[in-house]
């Protein structure tokens, strides 16, 4: 009964709503700005998916998002994490490269094995190498992953 | 031409009937009456409680019980029973301890009390219960879980119980209920690759904030993270309830939001993809409450939450949402932790986490800023020259390399190289420029940006938002229409206006559902409703160098009007609109709306008008404990009932606690050629 009058009483905001589609969660690409959007949401039904935190989709568990379809390094044996995390973070793993610095970074340095008291050098290092690591805007995160084994 | 209705009452029924439902609601709704619902339940837990530790205690000391044989001793050999009698003799066993109503059985099944006694599951999944009455009855669910457990003849992969409730198998393991020796040990690949995966140790409560420009998201969301090894909490796992939409139509998906028509489920996802999308896509700080259960309540909780893979519940966007579920993981990982009772109508996701905080369970409290905090604290650090050559490389009208650190050293040019980039990804994460542009401008950045060294930026952290004033609000105080003494009370269930103290809040958002305001004037003898707002929202967003949106507004409710004649009138508004903010010198900002606003009401002309309207003003913060806001607002209705309308308002409200103030509002009101001057002063105590 409760349920019933207050979602009648609030029924005035539903004239207002408009477009309802929700972002979808990011995507499995492989390259700088690889990210799946949804419909632009009106900033009024933004309030409503903002505290349902709605998402179209079917209901799996989804733990993983997979990198079935990016390639694999070639030189580095590396760990599923560090490619699927390379994979899903290439833009804030560059924007921290380029900085020398930053949490995106530390994920790949610990991810690879580095020692917390040498992640400093890791940083200025391939911030130093920087081109030649994201050598182009086509770069694949396994190529990322190769060209940072290659200079550390 | 206004014509007047005669004989009416001195007490307005109408008004009356309007305040005694409300007040039901609110009351029925508040932490009071439900701390005295909540009294039973709570009776109820401690006893169950003091029960389990006993047992366990007790156990561990004798070895035996008294009553009744140990199920141990049923079983010389120690192998698995298939006989049915000797798995009832098991559940009997726990029966008498009273396991069937413990904390943690009813946690690990989301039972929450009826009110007319017994317990109700709040999932709705079929699939979730082991018993066909499981959902009314944890009793029959508990027996039916231990029969499962122990049933010989299942097969030995993931289908089996102890694969898919291995929680439930947990705790009956820790409560020696049962024991290893007696229980099939079947292959759980799936389960065992999943805690590989996530493999917890400690869990954090995570709220993102408001969306800029999006008030109603002031209420948020929360996720639990769950922490493993690593030290990067980049790669930790969250654990989110969502509902399941497909839909595109604004006001269906409202509808079943409210009523349940939606299906709530579990995912588990990498923390980073969180992060992507709340701080950068959709601008939202966000803040981390680690928590101090211990590693075997982590993995209790992670352990539950694979229970409820693919387990649905109705999402009720108000009170079964989002937070309010994800407070059964915690009962389930800490038990006789108290925190889904005592909630209402609704569930706030600020007011999970302050009955988490209550509760003691939160460590330590860190703060994450969004991309566009990030950005904007940058640019407050840097000059307007830095600012525009930022913006300008963001889109391409210059290069990077015009950010020269020859000229005023390195500083200058890395805050705008990375105001450059923010800005960048600020406009690809909007969808305003194509991804291959977007790439090769990001690399171009970034390589000048790599050859210039490292700069470090301290955000500083704002109020946490649990420290801001209570959800609710209540207001008592007095004051004089024309001369006329009057008493007046406010009632506000949620949940902030301009006027609010401003700690702990996005500034300049405010929205306010069910914003009641009756008064009983003295001489007159009579009780009014002056106004029910059912929902208003301002939404101010300050122009600046990178971010340039409008500022809206939205009102609708009742509003009674004082007329020429010692007459009065109540209509039912609706008003939108729509212009921009700025923020002025002393932290505050400035507004201008323009929009239209209709009417309907019996006593209208035609029974409705409609028009033109516009509001100016600003808010204001003096000291820390004042904060004033002023408007002025103008409407000419021009279409049904024709008039014009005009008000100035002046407020000032000083904080005298977190949850205390005292409003002075003073407002001069012009409609249909009576014009009124109102002062009152209010307190308001917020809860």
């Amino acid at each position: 009964m409760k349920k019933l009058f207050v979602g009648v009483v609030v029924l005035s905001l539903v004239l207002m709503g408009a477009s309802a589609a929700m972002a979808t969660d990011s995507n499995t690409g492989c390259g700088l700005g690889d990210l799946i959007f949804g419909d632009p949401d009106t900033v009024m039904l933004q309030s409503f998916e903002a505290t349902t935190n709605g998402t179209s989709g079917n209901q799996t568990f989804g733990i993983t998002s997979g990198t079935s379809n990016c390639s694999k390094p070639s030189k580095y044996v590396s760990n599923e994490r560090l490619e699927e995390f390379v994979a899903q973070n290439m833009d804030s793993i560059a924007q921290d490269m380029a900085s020398g610095q930053g949490e995106s970074l530390d994920t790949v340095a610990e991810l690879m094995g580095v020692p917390a008291s040498e992640r400093a050098v890791f940083g200025t290092t391939l911030q130093a190498s920087f081109p030649e690591i994201y050598t182009s805007g086509q770069v694949t995160s396994a190529q990322v992953i190769d060209n940072i084994a290659a200079v550390i | 031409m206004y014509i007047s209705k005669s004989g009416e009452p001195c007490l307005d029924p109408k008004a009356w009937l309007s305040f005694c439902l409300l007040l039901a609601i609110l009351v029925s709704s508040t932490p009071a009456a439900n701390a005295l619902q909540a009294g039973n339940a709570d009776g109820i837990v401690r006893a169950a409680l003091e029960q389990e530790h006993g047992y366990v205690k007790s156990a561990q000391e004798k070895g035996l019980r008294e009553s009744h044989e140990s199920p141990e001793s049923l079983f010389a050999s120690g192998a698995p029973s298939e006989n049915s009698e000797q798995k009832h003799g098991y559940f009997i066993f726990a029966q008498e301890r009273g396991l069937h109503e413990s904390p943690q059985w009813l946690a690990l099944g989301h039972y929450g009390k009826r009110a007319m006694g017994g317990y109700e599951s709040l999932v709705d999944d079929p699939g979730f219960f082991l018993h066909p009455e499981g959902k009314q009855n944890p009793e029959a669910e508990l027996e039916a879980t231990i029969a499962a457990l122990m049933d010989a003849d299942a097969p030995l992969d993931d289908t089996n119980a102890a694969c898919r409730y291995p929680a439930r198998r947990l705790w009956l393991l820790n409560q020696m209920v049962l024991a290893e020796p007696d229980l099939p040990t079947p292959m759980c690949s799936e389960l065992e690759e999943y805690l590989e995966l996530v493999s917890p140790r400690s869990a954090t409560l995570v709220f993102p904030e408001a969306h800029m420009n999006s008030p109603a998201s002031m209420f948020g969301h929360t996720l639990i993270r769950l922490d493993n090894e690593f030290e990067s909490k980049l790669i930790s796992h969250a654990i989110n309830y969502a509902a399941f939409t497909d839909e595109t139509f604004g006001p269906f998906y409202a509808v079943r939001g409210i009523f349940g028509m939606y299906k709530g489920y579990f995912s588990v996802m990498p923390y980073y993809e969180r992060i992507n999308r709340y701080s950068n896509m959709e601008n939202r700080d966000i803040w981390e409450y680690r928590l101090n259960l211990t590693a075997p309540e982590v993995m209790m909780m992670a352990l539950h939450v694979w229970e409820m893979r693919e387990k649905y519940s109705r999402y009720y966007f108000f009170d079964e949402n989002c937070s309010y579920i994800l407070l059964f993981m915690l009962e389930v990982a800490r038990p006789g932790v108290n925190l889904t009772d005592g909630f209402g109508a609704w569930a706030i996701p600020i007011d999970t986490i302050r009955r988490v905080r209550e509760a003691g369970l939160v460590e330590e409290v860190t703060y994450r800023p969004s991309r566009a905090k990030r950005l904007m604290h940058i640019a407050a650090i840097s000059s307007q020259k830095e600012r525009d050559l930022a913006k300008e490389i963001a889109l391409g009208i210059e290069v990077p390399d015009a950010a020269d650190a020859s000229v005023a050293g390195a500083d200058p040019a890395i805050r705008t190289l990375d105001m450059a980039t923010e800005f960048l990804k600020y406009q690809y994460e909007q969808q305003e420029l194509e991804k291959g542009i977007y790439t090769e401008r990001l690399l171009k950045i970034l390589s000048s940006r790599s050859r210039l060294g490292l700069l470090d930026y301290d955000i500083p952290s704002p109020v946490p938002p649990e420290e801001g004033h209570g959800s609710a609000r209540v207001s008592i105080g007095g004051g004089s229409l024309n001369g006329e003494a009057y008493v007046r009370l406010r009632l506000r269930p949620a949940f902030h206006s301009l006027v609010d103290a401003e700690r702990g809040f996005t500034r300049g958002a405010s929205i306010s559902f069910m914003d009641l305001e009756a008064r009983y004037y003295k001489d007159r003898e009579e009780l009014t409703l002056e106004r029910l707002d059912i929902i208003d929202i301002t939404s101010l967003a300050p122009v600046g160098d990178f971010f340039q949106e409008f500022s809206w507004k939205v009102n609708t409710g009742l509003e009674r009007e004082e007329l020429p004649g010692g007459r009065d009138r109540t209509t039912y508004g609706l008003y939108l609109a729509s212009g921009l903010a700025a923020d002025t010198p002393g932290r505050g900002l400035a507004y201008g709306f323009v929009g239209v606003s209709a009417k309907a009401g019996e006593e209208l002309d035609e029974n409705y008008a409609a028009g033109g309207r516009a509001s100016a003003g600003f808010i204001m913060p003096v000291g820390q404990k004042f904060m004033v806001h002023a408007e002025a607002d103008a409407a000419a209705y021009r279409a049904g009932h024709e008039y014009d309308a005009m008000h100035f308002a002046l407020m000032a409200n000083l904080s005298t606690g977190k949850d205390h103030s005292i409003l002075l509002e003073i407002r001069r009101k012009g409609l249909e050629g009576l014009w009124t001057t109102d002062a009152s002063l209010l307190w308001n105590i917020y809860y």
